[in-house]
């Protein structure tokens, strides 16, 4: 469009104008429900607020104490280690979007091939993981974890594979090179892969749909394999689509309460504790509120870190104009 | 001219949208008036269900028929929610005018200021008619706290079509659950939540407190003998002891556990699962280690009455409160719901199942509402759970536990 | 004919790997239903049977009756409130997250990239310590008591990603097609409204399932704001089954699948959209 190098900022703004009137609506809703809780939040965080707090809230300013005693793991709260929950935070996050990335594209793929029967029905029965509310999905992968009458065991069983697996209690990790994962490690990842690839398919469905398929006849024409086409046609052009959903992925998946809190619920022994679990135990039953102020923040730098990382790995917020 | 057409189109979606939200909901909450004389609403939070919540029921329509000029509105709050829901509205100056809740509740609420003492309400009379250890459970400093409506307390509950005998000591019942065992079938389904084992902690002698509410669990052996006895019961295939209460509860509805160990409230649903007559209730057998009797915790359900009610609320609140703990409302409360009354006037002699709990909770001790019981619970379910994954000797369980409990009330008492 | 016999060989493997999927999918929900159908209560059956001994669909019937055991609300009732507040949610959502995203994707204004992220960083903070100060300042708008209110909470959750997901499927549209309506005489304006967001539909379409399934399920905050059963939702009384103790599974576990179900079939609904949206793509310019 215009060359912007050579006028001034005001300048910039002013022929922006239109712009911005579209961010309003979105800006205000944002600022009204998100920026009193934030600055509040802040507020709290170097402070020494907890629940006698709630209603006269005059806490003590305590300055960092609160960063202080998380980073060095001297927080009031069983098994809370701060490095290993982070350490074991990114593992969880990039496992779990590395699956959900690789299944839901990849039967995306296989349901836009051409003349494929049956397509319509596959899809939705295998959009059901995802609109089932996911605490409900949750205790019943919960249940099929029972190390007795387990599901999941019982089908181990039945093929002839080692069973009666304790996998949410026994925190003796199955694989020896990653000692620090417990086998319930591995039934909250089968649990939110089952719960995430959905959405990934549908992403990519979406951004499938918008390639040509004109491209794919050129280059058919001019002898290009299956393969080829998907690196140099399929990739390329659905990447703009899927980046911005893989990030949300990302943040979603580091936050994902409902499966850790239901499934594992942190154990055994706080080995399968992410940050987002710990900071509501701090807060319910602990009633740390500044301690949990403040590790919320340790969070969101973690998260703003990574994203700005990913952002310009992926430039996702490099426009196309 | 398009410009235009395009901002207002946008516009009126907008304006459409809230419109059709609000029609649906717009509602306010009604104005709540002072003075006494005149109608007064007065409104109950809780998380009753099924027979229970009938009962509270038909106590709001006898007693606003008695009182036309009371209107008594209950909200029923899903359990894990109620706390967090009373304590986040009461912060901001709302909230119900009653709350019920468990007894473990009241020392944060007292230290928040966010529940008022009753005292002025109720003389010496009224109390005598209460189980005393149910009145001194809700006492916080020398003030009455809350009104309790019930005790509970965890019993042995059986399969009658199982075993014939209960076993007298705790070396009986893992021999009798050994020989039961037989496919999916067990003999003994043991939760091992820290609630649910308290009382074989204190039968081998385990304190949780001195009298300044220091922690000394790891004081004498009693907290030792106690997790090696856990362990064993874990490591017995013939046995499941697992924290676990949807199995164990499952499981006995299903006939496939002989034994298990549960509370008042969960009867109604395995005389139901199991046919009537099949469901026997006795006090846990006798700890072989120390010869002492099971000894669990005792809690009572309360009322409570929030801070931020006036005066005229308050003062109706608890005479709907008073009518809830009259002899009559608790007879109901015993025989439709199976509550273990606080009221002594109450008759309970009629059901033997019942009475089990009752006889049990002779032995049992009270569970201290200080905000220091807070620190307890997940140290002393970590030393359980750490001693049964093998991750850590019964002594060095004990001794971190016994750590983490001072840490965390030194950290209350830091920010008190 | 080799040909042919290669592709059905591909279609053939095909079929399996997504039958595979589909089962993997749809294996844990046969718990659901056996539990919905069993009259014994059981969270945990030992046994997996589909059709348990005794099975009926009395749960079903009790759930429709009588849903929220707390108050006389009628299901018609929940359900409207939970349609109310899902479809406020996702036309909110993507009212204003279209704009928004229309800008973000299309010009190049001081402020862009920091205003992008900063929709995405608030998602970024974890709210456990923040409800009481979102009470309160929900209280203070006098909307905390009501389904407008969780619309406008919801909306929040949902902006980052209608935003992000609208810009990024904006961004495939050519822009040639806007400059072409721009010579023609449109302004900015009806460019957006009758070029981009027609040929936007299956973003649309997958942003408003999202928004709505988020308004659909969530019941933390409705259990923290709302104090009136005729306000209340779905999910809300769903999650109120889970008791401290006793939990009545085959309830539970029908009501579930209650509400589950109306997603289902807006997914079948939507999905002509997503399948068929766009014939003649855009290609990214």
């Amino acid at each position: 469009m215009v060359n912007y190098s050579d006028i001034d900022l005001w300048e910039k703004v002013r022929r922006n104008k239109l712009a911005y009137k579209y961010i309003l609506p979105a800006a205000i809703v944002m600022a009204i429900v998100t920026a009193y809780p934030i600055i509040y939040e802040i507020w709290m965080a170097f402070t020494n607020f907890t629940i006698v707090n709630l209603k006269n809230p005059y806490p003590a300013f305590v300055g960092l104490k609160n960063f202080i005693d998380i980073f060095k793991n001297n927080v009031p709260l069983e098994n809370f280690n701060f490095w290993r929950t982070l350490g074991f935070n990114l593992i969880w996050t990039f496992t779990n979007v590395f699956f959900h990335v690789l299944i839901g594209l990849s039967l995306a793929v296989a349901l836009n091939t051409p003349k494929l029967a049956m397509k319509k029905v596959y899809r939705s029965l295998l959009i059901i993981p995802w609109a089932v509310p996911s605490y409900i999905s949750a205790l019943i992968w919960k249940n099929m974890f029972d190390t007795q009458f387990g599901a999941v065991n019982l089908l181990l069983a039945k093929l002839g594979l080692p069973h009666n697996i304790a996998w949410l209690t026994n925190p003796n990790a199955p694989i020896k090179f990653l000692s620090i994962l417990p086998y319930a490690f591995y039934a909250d990842l089968i649990t939110n892969v089952w719960l995430g690839f959905p959405f990934m398919m549908v992403v990519a469905l979406g951004a499938l749909q918008s390639v040509p398929k004109e491209l794919y006849e050129a280059a058919r024409i001019d002898g290009a394999t299956e393969r080829q086409q998907f690196f140099s046609i399929t990739l390329p052009l659905i990447r703009f689509a899927m980046t911005p959903a893989i990030m949300l992925g990302l943040i979603w998946t580091f936050n994902q309460f409902n499966v850790i809190y239901l499934v594992s619920g942190g154990g055994p022994l706080g080995e399968t504790e992410i940050l987002v679990t710990q900071a509501y135990k701090l807060v319910n039953p602990a009633g740390l509120f500044g301690v949990a102020s403040a590790f919320g923040l340790i969070v969101f730098l973690i998260l703003l870190f990574i994203t700005l990382v990913t952002n310009r790995i992926s430039k996702a917020t490099e426009s196309a104009v | 001219m398009k410009k235009r057409l395009g901002t207002v189109v946008s516009l009126l979606l907008v304006v459409a949208l809230i419109s059709v939200v609000f029609a649906g909901c717009g509602t306010k909450e009604p104005a709540q008036k002072p003075e006494q004389a005149e109608p007064i609403t007065i409104t109950i939070w809780h998380a009753w269900s099924g027979s229970e919540l009938d009962v509270l029921k038909d106590a709001i329509s006898k007693y606003t028929e008695k009182y036309p000029n009371v209107t008594i509105n209950q909200l029923q709050v899903p359990f894990d929610q109620l706390k967090n829901k009373f304590q986040t509205a009461a912060a901001s100056g709302e909230g119900p005018d009653i709350l019920v809740g468990p007894a473990d509740w009241i020392g944060d609420f007292t230290k928040a200021n966010l529940i008022s003492p009753i005292d002025s309400y109720v003389d010496s009379d009224f109390l005598s008619h209460y189980v005393k250890g149910a009145i001194g459970q809700v006492r916080l400093n020398g003030k009455l706290m809350a009104m309790p409506e019930s005790t509970e307390c965890v019993a042995l509950v059986y399969n009658k079509n199982l075993i014939k005998e209960v076993p007298k000591t705790t070396d009986d019942m893992i021999k009798l659950a050994d020989s039961l065992h037989k496919g999916d079938t067990y003999g003994l389904v043991y939760n091992t939540g820290f609630y649910f084992t308290a009382g074989y902690f204190f039968a081998n002698g385990m304190k949780l407190f001195d009298d300044d509410y220091n922690p000394i669990v790891n004081q004498g052996d009693g907290g030792v003998k106690t997790l090696e006895f856990l362990k064993k019961l874990a490591d017995d295939p013939d046995i499941i002891a697992a924290n676990d209460y949807g199995k164990a509860d499952s499981m006995f509805k299903e006939g496939k556990a002989a034994m298990i160990i549960n509370g008042p409230w969960a009867l109604g649903d395995y005389v139901k699962a199991l046919g009537d007559g099949n469901v026997g209730v006795a006090p846990m057998p006798v700890s072989s280690v120390s010869g002492q009797p099971f000894a669990p915790f005792v809690n009572t359900k309360d009322f409570m009455i929030n801070a931020n009610s006036d005066d005229a609320h308050k003062k109706a609140a608890m005479d709907f409160v008073k009518f809830l703990t009259s002899k009559d409302m608790e007879q109901e409360f015993f025989e439709k719901a199976k509550h273990i009354p606080s009221n002594t006037d109450v008759d309970t002699s009629s059901d033997p199942i019942i009475n089990g709990f009752i006889t049990q909770m002779k032995t049992g001790v009270s569970m201290p509402i200080v905000p220091e019981m807070g620190a307890v619970w997940d140290p002393m379910q970590n030393a359980i759970d750490s001693v049964l994954a093998g991750k850590a000797t019964p002594q060095d369980a004990i001794n971190a536990a016994e750590e983490a409990i001072t840490k965390k009330i030194s950290s209350m008492k830091g920010s008190g | 004919m080799k040909e042919e016999a290669k592709i059905r060989i591909k279609h053939l493997l095909l079929h399996l790997y997504i039958i595979f999927w589909i089962a993997v999918a749809i294996f844990p929900l046969l718990w659901i239903i056996s539990m919905a159908l069993d009259p014994r209560n059981i969270s945990k059956p030992t046994t997996l049977t589909l059709i348990p001994p005794g099975a009926s669909l009395a749960a079903f019937k009790r759930v429709l009756l009588h849903p929220y055991e707390g108050a006389n609300v009628s299901f018609a009732r929940l359900l409207w409130n939970s349609v109310l507040v899902a479809g406020g949610t996702a036309l909110f959502s993507v009212a204003i997250g279209s704009t928004a995203a229309y800008a973000f994707s299309r010009f190049k204004f001081p402020g862009r990239q920091a205003g992008m992220l900063s929709f995405l960083v608030v998602l970024m903070l974890p709210a456990t310590a923040t409800l009481a100060p979102l009470f309160v300042i929900l209280t203070v708008l006098h909307i905390r008591n009501s389904l407008f209110g969780l619309v406008f909470a919801y909306t929040s959750s949902t902006l980052p990603f209608a935003i992000w997901n609208l810009k990024g499927y904006f961004d495939t549209v050519p822009k040639e097609l806007e400059e072409a309506a721009l010579v023609d005489g449109c302004d900015r304006n009806s460019a957006f409204f009758r070029v981009i967001l027609p040929l936007s539909t299956p973003a649309l379409a997958v942003t408003v399932l999202f928004a709505f399934m988020n308004g659909w399920t969530e019941w933390m905050l409705a259990w923290t704001f709302l104090t009136k059963p005729k306000s209340f939702t779905l999910a809300m009384t769903l999650y109120n089954m889970v008791g401290q103790w006793n939990t009545p599974w085959s309830n539970f576990a029908a009501f579930s699948i209650l509400v589950s179900l109306p997603i289902i079939i807006i997914w079948f609904l939507l999905q002509k959209y997503i399948v068929s949206g766009l014939t003649l793509g855009a290609v990214k310019g």
